[in-house]
């Protein structure tokens, strides 16, 4: 197979399931969370050791659409955030993350939510970038999902590295 | 949408001067998706980072760059270390610059002809192991830059710019 390896091509794709409904999802990676991959390579200000990490948010909004620079959800819940279970693994000449949220009974979910809008938090600690990005039903990248302190919900976030084809 | 990274960089040697593109390896995915391995959630932990550092150079001016390659091919030993200085610039939201510059002083190698150059990408993680490896290379073999006579009398240094945008 052949491949271009002068550059390097990071892709999202994102599983959202609940027992009644599973979801695929192309996540638009936004500028800040493409600024944040240059500030970590590229040291972030004076200090070259970044240490990145990333957090799920959700959301309810379901009729903002995304524009390049949206830094924040519309309308974000604070339900308590989940723990990720975090995989990484090689492909054919590609390596990719994967994070799997599982959000399960009271803890997180109350009452009946509906989820509109997923984002990841990309954080870099050392340059203090922030990068962002969202997935939206305004955006018709996913349908809504519902759900309470009964239904579990799984979304899972894989970024993929790999050559350019 | 994707992002894309792609590298180039430049060479200047007392008169010499030379561009290039480089070519990503195995080990660069490797270390780029290792960077999201860290502790996401809550703060990381002080120890886990990552950071871009220099591979050196060498005198290979034969063998292409290869998707397995971990080394430059016939690493030159380095007698000076260089400085390194790191810059990070946005452009109007559509494309962001990682740079980085790598200074050796005079008589940092012997004289030799220099055909490659490399970076590496270097990190620790949650369970304190430091990892490191090739990310990238620029070769004379692949016809990024003309090899060149290295002279102890005159600084090198090497500019790489990794650049991402979309596709």
């Amino acid at each position: 197979m052949k491949y271009k390896d002068d550059e390097i091509i990071v892709e999202g794709i994102v599983m959202i399931e609940t027992p009644y409904k599973k979801q695929k999802a192309h996540n638009t990676i936004l500028y800040p969370y493409l600024n944040l991959l240059a500030a970590v390579n590229g040291g972030g200000g004076s200090n070259s050791y970044n240490s990145l990490y990333n957090r799920l948010i959700l959301g309810t909004d379901t009729t903002t659409p995304t524009v390049a620079t949206t830094t924040g959800l519309a309308s974000p819940l604070t339900s308590t955030e989940v723990s990720p279970k975090i995989v990484i693994a090689s492909g054919t000449n590609s390596w990719y993350i994967q994070y799997t949220y599982i959000y399960t009974g009271s803890s997180y979910f109350t009452s009946l939510v509906t989820i509109g809008e997923i984002a990841i938090l990309g954080i870099d600690n050392n340059s203090n970038v922030n990068g962002f990005t969202r997935l939206a039903v305004a955006d018709g990248t996913f349908t809504a999902v519902s759900v309470n302190a009964s239904t579990p919900l799984s979304i899972q976030w894989n970024v993929y590295f790999e050559f350019g084809a | 949408m994707k992002v894309k990274a792609s590298g180039q960089g430049y060479i200047e040697h007392g008169n010499i001067k030379r561009e290039f593109k480089n070519h990503f390896v195995s080990g660069g995915l490797q270390l780029m998706a290792t960077l999201f391995t860290f502790n996401t959630f809550g703060s990381p932990a002080s120890h886990e980072y990552w950071f871009v550092s220099p591979a050196g150079v060498g005198t290979d001016t034969t063998t292409k760059t290869t998707f397995v390659m971990s080394t430059l091919v016939s690493p030159l030993s380095t007698l000076i270390n260089p400085s390194i200085s790191y810059q990070h610039q946005t452009f109007n939201n559509s494309a962001a610059l990682a740079q980085i510059t790598i200074a050796y002083p005079t008589s940092a190698f012997l004289s030799a002809t220099i055909g490659e150059i490399g970076i590496n990408g270097v990190y620790t993680d949650s369970g304190y192991n430091i990892g490191y490896g090739l990310m990238s290379r620029a070769s004379t073999a692949d016809g990024d830059f003309a090899a060149f006579a290295y002279n102890p009398a005159n600084m090198l240094q090497i500019t790489w710019n990794m650049i991402f945008s979309w596709v």
